[in-house]
């Protein structure tokens, strides 16, 4: 069975400090980041992190009156070649896999690419990442801990 | 010119026998059949016997909307349905909202009074009327429409919005009398100049109410459409527009005293005030049938005004309302209490903490919704705040009838001054 990974999102109004703060946070509690992305709208906007412990993540940000909650998303490792990430979007549209937003991270130690997929319905990608036998990754594939 | 001399001329000793006539058998015909003010009566010690004339009106229990909501749909109604011939409502769920019925007496006496105010603006039979308030359960649309009909005018029932087909009939089939919120009128008037329209408009003259507007805001109109602008007054518990209008003198606006007696009470004492004091405007319906009102506080706070006015007409004015003595807004035309937002919201399972934050933009309110985003409700996704979003600016307009700008917040992020949350900030320069 594949594995998804913890992914947190936090919602933050669109004004200046507000990601200061936020990582302000984290970091006062030695929680360390992996990956990062910012999605926003007019007036306000997620930020999504993967971090080395999730849990505590949350509890520290609900702590101070954050919006705060865990996502469950897929980490899969990109062939590194032209069409590499292509050709696994293009598997996934034929699966009709709906992707809600992804983002990419590269390993420090390995040198690779991985794509965060979150999909509407979690269980549709993994089924079509394992009828494709396509590798997934955890933290420890990806370099955290 | 007038449109009922008679009654609107009358010597005042004959108006006050008028009015101390239809008062007894008013009395009479709510103690008959509204067992729901009778019994306030009663509370109160007061019995018809007790009412000799307009002198002994401050001994009558007040009508609050409190009352209209207990007593919501029918227990104000003084006919049977089978004598009404229509409704009209305010906005609002059960408890705010206001059902007021007409018997078609009822409507013809109402629709006197706008014709009355339409004459007095100089409408007339040579006018063509356009009328850009909202039809339907609004009092503005269907008010101004009867009222249209029985001075004669041309009337073009356009109802309110759609700009662009109001300045085509406008310019296409002349229109000269022009009624809608002052803000609108403003909002056409910028449109009309933009366009360089003017100079083939026959407009002349508008009334212009439903929202408080300022001097200067009927300068603006009068100077950018070469107009006259009338102001006008009225609410659905009363009848609708029409309660009160301004002359040509635009020194304050008469009350159609035959039918809706005037006082000014103490907002916190509800002592009755001589004229020219400041206080809480109260009035009572003489003669509706369906739902005669007695001495309702309409909250405004308001000045009354017995001086003689140069146009002829012996009905006392009263000034622009200066303000509320509750916390009702009026945004796009619309009654709004916070109290309703804040219903919409516990019932959809959002905290309490909201602000309104309404404004005025090129002549039209903004109307702004600003609420705590619980923990419970993100899900971590934009598309997911988005359809919240989406689905309580619905839930609020089924409430409200009116669109506001929705939008979720950081929780504890609603500025609180000392430690009570600020609900509303009314930034509109009126």
């Amino acid at each position: 069975m594949k594995k998804t990974i913890d992914q947190i999102s936090v919602f933050m109004e669109n004004r200046p400090g507000q990601l200061s703060e936020i990582l302000g946070l984290l970091a006062k509690e030695n929680i360390n980041l992996r990956a990062l992305t910012v999605a926003e709208v007019a007036e306000y906007g997620v930020l999504r992190l993967i971090v080395d412990d999730p849990e505590k993540a949350v509890k520290v940000l609900v702590a101070e009156q954050r919006v705060a909650v865990v996502n469950k998303v897929m980490a899969v490792s990109v062939p590194d070649r032209p069409g590499g990430l292509c050709e696994l979007i293009n598997m996934l549209a034929e699966d009709n896999v709906d992707i809600e937003y992804m983002y990419s991270v590269f390993s420090k130690t390995d040198g690779r690419a991985y794509m965060i997929i979150s999909a509407k319905d979690v269980n549709s990608l993994i089924n079509s990442l394992t009828k494709h036998n396509i590798d997934t990754d955890d933290y420890n594939d990806m370099g955290i801990n | 010119m007038y449109y009922q001399k008679e009654i609107e001329c009358m010597d005042r000793s004959r108006l006050k026998d008028m009015q101390n006539e239809k008062l007894l058998r008013q009395v009479r015909h709510v103690w008959d059949n509204v067992p729901y003010y009778r019994e306030k009566m009663k509370a109160s010690g007061v019995t018809p016997a007790d009412i000799k004339s307009l002198e002994d009106l401050y001994k009558l229990p007040f009508v609050t909307k409190d009352d209209l909501r207990e007593s919501y749909p029918y227990g104000m109604f003084a006919v049977p349905l089978s004598e009404c011939v229509r409704i009209h409502s305010t906005s609002g769920t059960t408890g705010r909202r206001v059902i007021a019925g007409y018997t078609q007496h009822d409507i013809d006496l109402w629709e006197d009074c706008c014709a009355r105010a339409i004459v007095a603006a100089g409408g007339s039979r040579e006018d063509i009327c356009q009328i850009g308030y909202g039809y339907g359960l609004f009092t503005g649309g269907a008010g101004f429409h009867g009222a249209s009909h029985k001075v004669g005018c041309l009337t073009i029932p356009m109802s309110s919005g759609n700009t662009d087909r109001q300045l085509q009939f406008m310019e296409d089939l002349g229109t000269t009398f022009l009624c809608c919120t002052p803000s609108y009128a403003e909002y056409l008037a910028e449109c009309i100049n933009e366009r360089g329209i003017r100079d083939k408009l026959k407009l002349r003259a508008g009334i212009f109410g439903a929202e408080a507007w300022s001097e200067s805001m009927r300068k603006n109109i009068e100077e950018s459409l070469g107009i006259r602008a009338y102001d006008i007054y009225g609410l659905t518990e009363l009848s609708g527009p029409g309660v009160s209008y301004e002359c040509g003198e635009q020194s304050g606006m008469h009350i159609n005293e035959d039918h809706f007696y005037a006082e000014i009470v103490d907002p916190v004492t509800f002592e009755p005030l001589p004229f020219g004091s400041k206080g809480e405007l109260v009035f009572t319906a003489l003669d509706k049938e369906a739902f005669p009102l007695f001495r309702y506080r309409t909250k405004d706070i308001c000045v009354l005004n017995d001086e003689p006015c140069k146009c002829g007409r012996t009905h006392i004015r009263m000034a622009k309302p200066m303000g509320r003595s509750d916390d009702m807004l009026i945004i796009k035309g619309v009654n709004v209490f916070p109290s309703q937002i804040e219903e919409v919201l516990i019932s959809k399972g959002y905290s309490s903490n909201y602000q309104i934050v309404v404004d005025r933009v090129n002549h039209s309110d903004t109307f702004e919704i600003r609420v705590e985003l619980g923990a419970e409700d993100f899900a971590g996704s934009l598309s997911r705040i988005n359809e919240l979003e989406k689905k309580l600016t619905g839930d609020i307009k089924t409430m409200l009838g009116i669109v506001a700008k929705v939008r979720l917040v950081a929780p504890k992020s609603i500025e609180r001054s000392e430690g009570k949350a600020i609900r509303v900030i009314d930034k509109r320069k009126i």
